[in-house]
């Protein structure tokens, strides 16, 4: 538990980084006509989850306070705000780090990623282009770019990223299926086929490469292949929503517990590195039983699959 | 509505790696803890933010709306019933629509509302729990006539859609409900009888959605299309929860009802012809329901925006009125990407101006709404990116939307509703809200810019909207707004074109079909200026469960004259004219081949 108390003390030193600044303007809430309200419902959070939450936010606090030198601390202060939705403090986290360690390749990387995710795909672009030149090994920093680029409408820019960047492994699939949209935007309709073709022959259960192999080879007026790359993709949709019906009964409450369980060993390692071993046991104690909860607990209700549902 | 995922790539094991192994290790004697200070962080010299993605539009505020609603004397306000229970129904909420229901030549208002649920706490027993048909005073002035006008709907209501299904010239009114539906025809005299059962329109107990007019078959009368959500009742409610926060349960928790097609039979009767029709080969959550001739060949189409599942659909009519769903081959079932969109409203018109009918569908936060350009032979093409037709609109729920021109510049505009379906998003979302200012978005040379704050919409009360319905409210020349809010009183937003000086030309006009449908739903309607062609064609049920538009609106620029317009009858032939006034509304009657000037209108008693 040194963990909960040492954050208590440091409240007051982070509320600047872990308050939410609205990316709504408060006034959305203000409605100067009189009008007759009908009753809402409340927001309440149910007990068990709301705990989750501010253990989360106590650690990034403490994290950060504690540890404010170490990269590892800010991609895991960062990583807590952004996982609880929070997409603005984890963006101000890295922006602060940057400020003072503008070679954080890291950091450019997540700016890039939390912008992808609110649909700031020129912006993105600024970010993972910072980052790739930091570090090309960024994780699949390729086709996060080539995405980007395509969303931005530089279509020839992000053709140019995602060929050379196609390789061999898994994600190979993805860079190909953006170089297809890629071509077919360029008109390159044989060389927009290739590339579906290509992601599909490395994931063949590549929904989304079916559809646009359908699409490129009905550009072709190869009618009948294009109706048989339709008839699979729509196999293969019929399988997604399978899977998406079996995902409204995940246990939330056992995924948050292990995620949380995880970033407690991650903010044990860093205290151990920091040299504070006794730190380092405590959080690593308390990952240990947050762990074990996740496993033995009665979870709550189980969740729909996202924010919406 | 397809859901927001959390941040997907914060649980991927990748991320315990970076934060373990990616950053250089300092030594622990580093710099005093200076916690890193928001305002510090807002202007790091490191980060200079770059061009958005769209570029500053090119004309100073040339769209501006004011909000017209307090002096509009609307008392109408929307419930969803907020049971505290979280029903499926109550954010699906309801469209609007905009119909001249008496003939005088003013646009009025219909309002659907929702009712009470097991749960709902009466709140002010004063309020009314009835939907609204409001009358056109003139001078901005809206009067509620509903009790006036035998209609005392007190059902739950979601969709609307007005038509003239008996031929006697006024326009009677479909409502889906979370319950049977619901058709009150229109005697002429101001007056409406509740048609429903004498008409075979019930159609059961289900969740409705859009719903559409449309003379199918070519024999001149109207035929009814409704789409239906999904197979939920009180009784099988599934309570849902997010990252702990409770949310309202959605279309992959039950199964989709097929939709309905009725046939009219021209006795005041229709007959359920989904199966014969082949509408009832599929099944999908419908929402947002516009009907065009995709491909061209004379007949009306129907297009369907399903949520999230099954991909939307089209059916392509043979022209005797059986359908084929073909969405997929067509490129519209899904985005670009292959994923099925979160479709809410569903919108035709021609956004690009090279005389092709294009689509546009709203989404689910965070994805875009999506816009399919027409390609001809019946083929579309995802032209999201390429046209920038989501601006500004990744962190809305979308819903009502319009493609119309309101600048008057000849180049057709969007207008989304925005508005989130959890009252609670803020609390596990900090990139949206429940209530949301909307958007417009204009189309500068084929490319949309969001323009909303320079139109005055960051100015206006911020509500969770739903339908809109467009048309010129005023008489002024102009398209005027109304916004369905959920929950909320409505928003009237007037069009300040006109008002603040604006010179493009535009015309006005109303077809009177006479072998075909009356008011000529399904017609086709080229009109030739200069060098220009505009093609639009008289929809009867659009956007998000709603109605509007039955009066054509065209933006002319700078065009001084109309040199002919030509109009595709259904079940007709195609007919030319070339005496069409502009800069005011026409009246242009099947067969007679000159165009009348509608009567200026007069202030009502």
């Amino acid at each position: 538990m040194a963990a909960t108390g040492a954050a208590v003390a440091l409240t007051a030193t982070v509320v600047a980084v872990t308050a939410p600044r609205p990316r709504i303007a408060p006034e959305a809430a203000a409605a100067p006509r009189e009008v007759v309200r009908f009753p809402a419902p409340s927001a309440a959070v149910p007990e068990g989850y709301a705990g989750l939450v501010e253990e989360a936010q106590t650690l990034a606090d403490w994290i950060v306070a504690r540890h404010p030198s170490r990269p590892q601390s800010t991609a895991l202060a960062a990583t807590l705000a952004a996982e609880r939705g929070d997409q603005e403090t984890a963006a101000t986290v890295w922006r602060a780090h940057l400020e003072r360690h503008p070679e954080t390749a890291e950091g450019w990387y997540r700016l890039g990623l939390y912008a992808v995710k609110e649909g700031r795909d020129a912006e993105a672009a600024e970010w993972l282009e910072r980052a790739r030149r930091l570090d090309p090994s960024l994780p699949d920093i390729q086709g996060h770019l080539g995405r980007c680029l395509l969303k931005s409408d530089r279509v020839d820019e992000a053709a140019e990223v995602l060929e050379p960047a196609i390789g061999d492994d898994r994600g190979g699939a993805v860079r190909l299926f953006h170089l297809g949209h890629a071509r077919l935007r360029q008109e390159k309709i044989t060389e927009a086929r290739a590339a579906f073709q290509g992601a599909i022959d490395r994931a063949p259960t590549y929904t989304g490469a079916w559809y646009g192999l359908a699409t490129a080879l009905a550009r072709l007026g190869l009618a009948d292949d294009a109706e048989r790359a339709r008839a699979e993709f729509r196999r293969l949709k019929s399988e997604d929503a399978e899977a998406a019906a079996r995902n409204l009964s995940r246990d939330e409450g056992a995924r948050m517990r292990r995620l949380l369980a995880g970033w407690y060993a991650a903010a044990g390692r860093i205290a151990a590195l920091d040299g504070n071993p006794q730190d380092a046991q405590a959080l690593l104690s308390r990952g240990a039983m947050v762990d074990k909860s996740a496993s033995s607990s009665s979870a709550p209700p189980p969740t729909a699959a996202g924010a919406g549902h | 509505m397809v859901p927001s995922s959390p941040l997907c790539l914060a649980l991927c094991p990748m991320t315990l790696v970076l934060v373990l192994g990616c950053g250089q290790p300092r030594p622990p004697a580093a710099p005093p803890p200076t916690p890193p200070s928001a305002d510090r962080a807002s202007s790091p010299p490191a980060i200079v933010p770059v061009a958005s993605d769209p570029p500053p539009p090119s004309a100073a505020a040339p769209i501006r709306f004011v909000d017209a609603t307090e002096a509009s004397r609307i008392g109408f306000v929307h419930t969803d019933g907020s049971s505290g229970r979280r029903y499926l129904v109550e954010p699906l909420s309801a469209g609007v629509a905009t119909f001249d229901y008496d003939g005088d030549g003013r646009i009025d208002l219909y309002f659907p509302n929702g009712a009470l649920l097991p749960g709902t706490e009466p709140g002010d027993s004063e309020s009314p729990r009835r939907h609204a048909l409001c009358r056109n005073l003139g001078a901005g002035v809206f009067g509620d006539v509903s009790l006036a006008a035998g209609i005392d709907c007190r059902d739950y209501g979601l969709g609307v859609v007005a038509g003239d299904v008996d031929e006697d010239g006024f326009a009677d009114l479909f409502l889906t409900t979370f319950g049977a539906k619901r058709l009150f025809r229109n005697l002429g005299d101001g007056t409406f009888v509740d048609a429903t059962e004498s008409a075979n329109v019930a159609d059961g107990e289900k969740v409705g959605a859009g719903a559409t007019f449309l003379d199918a078959d070519g024999d001149g009368d109207l035929d009814l299309y409704a789409a239906n959500y999904v197979r939920f009742t009180l009784d099988n409610h599934r309570p849902r929860s997010f990252k702990g926060f409770p949310v309202y349960a959605g279309p992959r928790d039950y199964p989709p009802w097929p939709d309905t097609f009725f046939r009219n039979s021209g006795d005041g009767r229709f007959v359920d012809a989904s199966v014969d029709a082949g509408i009832a080969a599929v099944a999908g959550p419908g929402m947002g329901v516009v009907c065009l001739d995709h491909d061209d060949d004379g007949d009306t189409d129907i297009y369907v925006g399903n949520d999230a599942l099954e991909g939307n659909f089209l059916f392509e009519n043979d022209g005797r009125g059986n359908f084929r769903e073909t969405a997929l081959a067509a490129g519209v079932a899904v985005n670009r990407f292959g994923a099925e969109i979160g479709s809410m409203g569903t919108e035709a018109g021609d956004a690009d101006g090279d005389g092709r009918i294009d689509l546009f569908v709203t989404d689910f936060q965070p994805d875009l709404p999506v816009l399919f350009r027409n390609l001809g032979r019946g083929q579309f093409e995802d032209a999201t990116a390429a046209t920038a037709a989501g601006s500004g609109a990744w962190q809305f729920v979308t819903w009502g939307t319009a493609m119309a021109d309101f600048d008057n510049d000849g180049r057709r505009d969007l207008f989304l509703a925005c508005g989130h379906l959890n009252d609670n998003v803020e609390a596990f979302d900090d990139t949206t809200a429940y209530r949301n200012h909307n958007l417009v978005l204009r189309n500068v040379g084929g490319r949309f810019v969001d323009v909303s704050a320079a139109a005055g919409l960051h100015d206006i009360p911020r509500h969770a909207a739903r339908g809109v319905a467009c048309d010129d409210l005023d008489d002024d020349g102009d398209l005027d707004l109304v916004i369905l809010n959920s929950r909320e009183a409505p928003t009237l937003l007037r069009n300040l074109d006109r008002e603040r000086g604006g010179t493009n030309h535009w015309c006005q006009v109303r077809l009177r079909g006479r072998q075909g449908n009356r008011d000529g739903v399904g017609a086709k309607v080229v009109l030739h200026a200069g060098d220009e062609t505009f093609v639009d064609e008289v929809h009867a049920g659009r956007g998000y469960q709603g109605h509007f538009g039955t009066r054509l609106h065209f933006g002319l620029g700078g065009h001084p004259a109309i040199d002919r317009i030509e109009i595709r009858w259904i079940g007709g032939g195609t007919e030319t004219f070339t005496d069409v006034p502009i800069d005011r509304l026409a009246e242009l009657t099947e067969g007679s081949g000159r165009a009348v000037a509608a009567p200026g209108s007069s202030p009502k008693p």
